[in-house]
């Protein structure tokens, strides 16, 4: 079965720009989680999510339907936030992103260390709602814990297409989902015994 | 930290219980937790506390806030106006002119190529290769050889009027009888 994705973006690949305007409308809900979950700041989410959508407008004359269009996008997604943080981590003299109250956290990872949360608004409201439980949570696993988590579990991808996206095999995609729910019981009993 | 279970059987048990919230499993994969977990009851209980973390931990993809999906639409629509605007200058590493002319020939429609452009150059291709031909053959084409046809020719024979010497109408000698 064709995936209408993927037509859609062969269709603005031809020049079709209302079919572009599709997928935005369709995948900016997903790419917006992804990011958010990735470092729990809505703004840089934000920032990071238009980023995405103008790669893919400029490269899509190299696009080629090898995968889903679910699979295409979130590749890219991170391989945005993999070299926006590398460019973060290279700036001299910059302190440590994740310095806020929660301290720092075991097997937080490299890329855990982004710009903790501003005072707007709308990260407020966040604040009590259930994505920042979870965004607090998953903080605190290991990098590719989380990354198969996010994708596997709250983007929904299966699990080979979570494989083929990272380039590891589908039985390691399995192990880290374990690991990272064992490790996510733990956590969430750490917070019913502090609360 | 290894965080593994020992017996691998009881590992594989709990991913595929994992697994199987978000997709179906195959047959084998299937039968076998079936199987372990009813015999195992304290596998199926860590599966079931398992699971439920899982579910309490997925507040499903974070809607974007309508300011941000209304400034991306006018940020995605500035994109489109530029790109339109850009396109024939940069349509193709060939250039725009070879990029229209390939739409012209494979009738694909490249971006900016109307049905009419497409009809038009269409029938300009025609009319120019027929062009073609008809003075090809009327510059090819044997000259038709008549008996009026005068030339310059020098290679012509001529007719026998022309190269016998006309008769002279014969006029009386005057001079008279020469002197011996």
């Amino acid at each position: 079965m064709v995936d209408p994705d993927v037509a859609a973006m062969l269709a603005f690949q031809r020049g079709d720009y209302d079919a572009f305007q599709d997928l935005v409308a369709a995948h900016t809900d997903s790419l917006i989680s992804y990011f958010f979950f990735q470092c729990r700041d809505r703004q840089l989410a934000e920032d990071c999510c238009q980023d995405v959508w103008l790669k893919v407008f400029k490269s899509r004359e190299d696009y080629q339907p090898r995968a889903r269009f679910r699979t295409f996008l979130f590749r890219v997604a991170r391989n945005h936030w993999i070299d926006r943080f590398r460019a973060q981590s290279r700036r001299p003299g910059e302190t440590s992103l994740d310095a806020d109250s929660e301290g720092s956290e075991p097997g937080g990872g490299p890329l855990g260390r982004l710009p903790s949360e501003g005072d707007d608004p709308e990260t407020r409201a966040l604040r009590s709602d259930a994505a920042r439980i979870v965004a607090r949570c998953l903080r605190r696993l290991p990098e590719e814990m989380r990354e198969v988590y996010i994708l596997a579990e709250i983007q929904e991808l299966p699990y080979a297409e979570v494989a083929e996206l990272l380039r590891i095999p589908v039985g390691t995609v399995k192990s880290r989902m374990f690991n990272a729910v064992r490790k996510l019981r733990e956590i969430t009993r750490g917070f019913d015994e502090e609360s | 930290m290894n965080t593994q279970p020992r017996d691998p059987q009881r590992l594989r048990a709990l991913e595929l219980s994992i697994q199987a919230r978000r997709e179906e499993l195959p047959a084998d994969d299937q039968r076998f937790l079936s199987e372990y977990l009813s015999a195992h009851p304290e596998v199926a209980e860590e599966a079931r506390e398992m699971d439920l973390v899982v579910s309490e931990l997925n507040p499903g993809p974070l809607p974007a806030r309508p300011e941000f999906t209304a400034q991306l639409q006018a940020t995605v629509a500035g994109w489109i106006r530029d790109d339109a605007l850009a396109r024939p200058r940069s349509a193709s590493p060939e250039g725009w002119l070879a990029a229209r002319w390939r739409g012209l020939l494979s009738g694909r429609g490249t971006p900016g190529v109307s049905p009419s452009t497409l009809l038009l150059g269409r029938s300009l291709a025609f009319y120019l290769g027929a062009a073609c031909v008809l003075c090809a053959f009327l510059l090819l084409r044997e000259p038709a050889q008549g008996p009026e046809v005068r030339t310059n020719d020098r290679a012509h024979t001529l007719t026998d009027d022309r190269t016998q010497p006309k008769e002279r109408p014969s006029k009386p000698d005057l001079r008279g009888p020469r002197p011996k």
